[in-house]
């Protein structure tokens, strides 16, 4: 630097009028002037330098003979030139600040004192300058960083806070108060205002996990979701982030963040999780069997009504592929099984063992009880398949359980086949006997029995569209519902016994059980049907004035105790071919002539003790009479 | 059938119904013609009927309890010794696949209740015309 001002100063051979004035000054002020690291200039009247010192061109970058004679403004920020000016004018005296431009074209900013001096009648100003550059930017970016502070604190939406762990001040920023309902003024800087509003359900963990974060030195971040008590006394789910500062051994010296109010999202949370209970409840409440396919073609879930249908489990379905699930369908199912699950294809499955319901309320409908109806020949599900457009499913397959409109159609034609037959063969004798009486000439007697016979077969022909009527309707209300409540098996008997006795005067009914234990869960209505049913049998087919007994029977023990009603005749009796067909509607026995009835009844007993999950047991022996025993199971159905 | 003497011996007809009222109309429809007749109420009684008495018309009902219905029935005589014998299937079934059924039996005629007595008197007469015609 000395010689580089030496250099200067030896270069400068013009306008060194001023400088050799300058040389007079004491030795002192020249090396003052020298080594100074504050600029010293002098400008003339016009602003034209006349003197810089070393540091000027440490400082600017310009040489000493590059500054000497320039007019100042040139190397002034132009924003700067007037009040600079006013200053070397001596119009104002003060300290100020101006920024030079450098030689490498950086904007310089220095103080500045002046001092007017008079020599020679020549005004000569002399500025000290210090360099203030990097001082300013420390505080404009103090100044900057608080403004950011400021605004962020008060703006933003989250609450800030910040822990100084060295001095234990903390600070919660406007925001973090109002986020609680408070004004800034309310709540005091410190840990109680933040601590005492943990709920009490979070506050061990919060302590927990902000203990275990300081307590690990590898540890920069915290975070957190907890909730804060506000000033209405309601709670405010929060997400508390917080990022921490440690000394170089790790100690923690700082810790600051924020609190974000996620009470919203919270409640969306809640939201989202009711309606997922209230959907898996549907789908799981839902009649059909329901099997979601994801987009890897694998099976994501099924609901509790597939599993039952098919008495697979969970797993061993869900991650199947449809090739899989299929192979898994079909090696349950009947032999004529669809070669792949598509709309419209139909599974037909042997029933479930009785066991797999045990679950079994008392209350049913048609389609649970034909599940366990031990005579149902299959049970069928038809596939609906529905794609979906949807992120999570691509699939959906509903199993319908259509056993019982199959069932119900089954039912219908032959019912109606039947019924046709049945009206058939009387119309056909009144049809064929009113011919012959038209077209042929009789004599009395025979024309008297033919009259006869057509009376007594428009008289069946009422009788057997009656009983037709009836079956339609029972059968109508047999696909509804039944209505199972416990009853005193005893009392429903000797009832369903009143009720037959009293259409049939002529009919005795001994009852002979004594005591009645037996509470089962039965649709009593039915079950007196029944009774009705298998009364009118035994009457009809026994001889005038022989004596139908009732009694209650017993067998097995716990879970299979079974309690049966025996209803004994001593009438025809029946083969073990009439046996075999006992249970088909319109089917009589072989030695039924001229008994009148069209053989709806033990179809209907059949139909009714089925949907009690009970059977039928019948011993018959032609001459002898007949046994039938109701049996019903002992638990709730 | 007649015998080398000349006097004419006279047809038999067998009717073989589970339902005696209808029995009772073939059996008086018949009454007055040229057939004894024979009755039978079951498939299996039908059977022992005509190896004793080899009818030679069978009025036979289709629907009838026991082991033998009326298609079973038909079958055993087409594929017997006693094939050449006409039957007529009487049934209150009227489905095609039932009136299918009587034909790949072998049945030589399907009538179906309530059927008009004129009209099977008609249908047994030219069975029979055309049966005696066959045979001379």
């Amino acid at each position: 630097m000395n010689n580089t001002s030496i250099t200067l100063r030896e270069d400068a051979p013009n306008k060194l009028k001023h400088y050799e004035l300058a040389t007079a000054i004491d030795v002192k002020l020249k090396f003052f002037l020298e080594q100074s690291s504050e600029v010293i200039i002098t400008v003339d009247q016009q602003g034209f330098i006349t003197f810089v010192n070393p540091a000027w061109s440490l400082l600017t970058g310009y040489a000493f003979n590059e500054s000497i004679g320039q007019s100042i403004r040139d190397f002034i920020h132009p924003d700067d030139v007037i009040n600079c000016f006013r200053l070397f004018l001596g119009e104002e005296n003060n300290c100020f600040y101006v920024q030079f431009i450098t030689k490498q074209q950086q904007i310089l900013l220095l103080g500045a004192s002046v001092h007017i001096m008079i020599e020679d009648n020549v005004l000569i100003k002399f500025s000290s300058l210090v360099n203030l550059t990097g001082q300013i930017r420390h505080q404009e970016a103090l100044k900057k960083s608080n403004e950011r502070f400021h605004l962020a604190t008060t703006v933003a939406i989250d609450g800030l806070w910040d822990w100084n762990a060295v001095t234990q001040e903390w600070y919660l920023s406007p925001r973090w108060k109002e986020m609680l309902g408070y004004d800034d003024d309310e709540l005091a800087n410190d840990y109680a205002t933040w601590h005492e509003r943990l709920h009490p359900d979070e506050a061990a963990s919060v302590d927990h996990a902000l203990k275990s974060v300081l307590n690990d030195v590898t540890k920069e971040h915290y975070q957190f979701v907890h909730r804060l008590k506000n000033k209405a006394g309601a709670w405010v789910w929060v997400l508390c982030h917080a990022k921490i500062i440690r000394d170089q051994q790790g100690k923690v010296e700082h810790m600051a963040g924020s609190i974000t109010d996620i009470s919203l999202l919270k409640e969306t949370e809640k939201q989202l999780s009711n309606r997922q209970q209230e959907l898996d409840a549907i789908i799981n409440l839902s009649p059909d069997g329901i099997v979601t396919i994801n987009h890897g073609g694998r099976v994501q879930s099924v609901n509790a009504m597939f599993l039952t249908f098919t008495g697979l489990t969970a797993q061993d379905v869900v991650g199947n592929t449809e090739a899989q699930l299929l192979a898994k369908l079909k090696a349950i199912s009947l032999p004529d099984c669809p070669a792949e699950i598509t709309t419209g294809s139909v599974f037909k499955f042997l029933p479930v063992p009785i066991s797999a319901h045990s679950a079994h309320q008392p209350n049913v409908g048609l389609g649970k009880n034909k599940v366990v109806n031990q005579l149902s020949s299959s049970w069928v599900l038809k596939v609906n398949v529905c794609e979906l457009s949807t992120d999570v499913i691509r699939t959906v397959m509903y199993f319908q359980d259509i056993t019982q409109e199959i069932e119900i159609e089954r039912m219908k034609y032959e019912f109606l086949t039947n019924a046709a037959h049945e009206l058939r063969t009387p119309l056909s004798s009144v049809f064929g006997f009113t011919e012959l009486l038209i077209t042929r000439q009789f004599d009395s007697k025979t024309q008297q029995d033919i009259f006869v016979n057509l009376h007594h077969q428009a008289q069946f022909l009422v009788k057997t569209l009656n009983d037709i009527l009836e079956l339609a309707k029972i059968e109508a209300r047999l696909s509804k519902e039944f209505h199972l409540t416990q009853y005193a098996l005893g009392a429903v008997i000797k009832e369903g016994i009143a009720l037959f006795t009293q259409e049939h005067s002529d009919c005795v009914i001994n009852y002979l059980a004594t005591a009645d234990v037996s509470w089962l869960f039965i649709d009593a209505d039915y079950i007196k049907q029944a009774l009705f049913q298998v009364f009118s049998n035994a009457l009809k087919f026994s001889p005038e004035g022989s004596i139908i007994t009732v009694d209650i029977v017993g067998r097995g023990e716990g879970l299979h105790e079974q309690v049966g009603i025996a209803i004994k005749d001593v009438g025809v009796g029946m083969t073990q071919n009439d046996l075999n067909h006992i249970f088909e509607r319109f089917w009589r026995g072989s030695n039924t002539h001229n008994i009148a009835g069209i053989g709806i009844g033990m179809a209907l007993v059949h139909e009714i003790i089925n949907f009690h999950r009970g059977h039928i047991e019948i011993t018959s022996e032609p001459g002898i009479g007949t046994e039938v025993v109701l049996w019903l199971n002992t638990d709730a159905i | 059938m007649t015998d080398t003497v000349g006097v004419t011996k006279r047809p038999k007809m067998l009717i073989v119904d589970d339902n005696f009222d209808m029995r009772d109309l073939i059996t008086m429809t018949f009454s007055s013609s040229i057939f004894d007749l024979l009755e039978a109420e079951n498939g299996q009684d039908a059977l022992k009927i005509i190896v004793k008495e080899q009818p030679d018309i069978i009025l036979l009902d289709v629907m009838m309890p026991g082991e033998v219905d009326g298609i079973d029935a038909c079958r055993i005589i087409k594929t017997s010794v006693y094939k050449e014998c006409c039957v007529i299937l009487l049934t209150a079934k009227g489905q095609k696949d039932d009136f299918q059924k009587g034909l790949d039996a072998g049945a030589d005629a399907y009538v179906t209740k309530p059927f008009s007595p004129v009209a099977l008197i008609e249908i047994v007469n030219t069975m029979w015309a055309q049966k005696q015609q066959a045979s001379t």
